[in-house]
């Protein structure tokens, strides 16, 4: 049982995703779990597959950007894309990537093997002025909890639907909690952002997968 | 966002999207900033300069305004209450 995450940090949105990881990574280290962290340029592919085969991690998180058939890592360079989606299998991905569930994830998923991610664009708000300090931003963690609840929710043993559906009601708990406030037009455009992850992060293969 | 504006929306023609989301846009404050995945990391100017151009930057604000304006018409207030 181990955790590989990649942590690419090339422009604010990975910036922001790397820091936000952190907190997956202390979760593992608090549940004593096996940590193998590719963090910036670290996060390509060779260094992904290298790892995979000699640590076999159960759970691997993919922080970066994407598109249908492809992660990217560290100057959007590919790590996962077809030639080597066979190293997904028989283990949970949450892929934190745009669109990438579309049909990398759907290569992926089967009876042993779970994929959690999006079908369309990941997008969150943020606050320009806490770009240095992303943990005191809480325009985002509307956005980046709810992400970060999958992993953690796994490495708590969970499973990945249990995990998917978590992260799911804590959108839906932020988006309640912003239609009861006055309706300024950032509450509005949060509302539908929220709804937009909401609508479209998906849990694909085995449901009942726990570390 | 109100529940009038999501019945008109079958109603709506691409450059009324457009328009309206342009409006909307435009209110939001100046410190504005958006992630959008593989597109990039953005300014409301620099949103609202996207759906004018038309580019897949503006076709994906466009498509989160469709989206909930479809959800609001489903009943999703009331769903999620």
């Amino acid at each position: 049982m181990g955790l590989l995450i990649t942590r690419p940090e090339h422009d604010p949105g990975t910036r922001y995703l790397s820091r936000w990881s952190e907190k997956i990574i202390d979760e593992a280290v608090k549940k004593r779990v096996g940590v193998v962290d590719l963090n910036k340029t670290k996060a390509e592919q060779r260094e992904f597959e290298g790892r995979v085969q000699k640590v076999n991690p159960k759970l691997v998180v993919l922080n970066g950007h994407g598109t249908d058939d492809m992660v990217m890592g560290h100057d959007n360079h590919p790590v996962v894309l077809d030639q080597n989606h066979a190293l997904l299998k028989r283990r949970i991905t949450y892929a934190v990537s745009c669109c990438s569930a579309r049909v990398l994830g759907r290569k992926v998923a089967d009876e042993e093997s779970t994929y959690i991610g999006y079908v369309e664009d990941f997008v969150f708000m943020y606050d320009p002025k806490c770009v240095g300090k992303p943990f005191k931003d809480t325009r985002a963690a509307r956005y980046l909890e709810p992400s970060n609840h999958i992993p953690i929710a796994i490495l708590k043993g969970h499973t990945a639907k249990e995990a998917s559906e978590g992260a799911k009601a804590m959108l839906k708990k932020h988006i309640i909690e912003l239609l009861a406030k006055p309706s300024d037009p950032d509450t509005i455009q949060d509302i539908k952002t929220l709804w937009w992850n909401f609508s479209h992060q998906v849990c694909l293969g085995k449901e009942d997968h726990r570390l | 966002m109100n529940t009038a504006s999501s019945e008109q929306e079958k109603e709506l023609t691409d450059s009324e999207v457009r328009e309206l989301v342009l409006a909307r846009l435009s209110v939001l404050s100046p410190d504005t900033a958006m992630s959008i995945g593989n597109e990039g990391t953005f300014t409301r100017d620099d949103l609202i300069r996207h759906v004018k151009d038309g580019d897949p930057v503006g076709a994906t604000i466009e498509r989160m305004e469709l989206e909930w304006l479809r959800a609001m018409k489903e009943g999703i207030v009331q769903q999620l209450s």
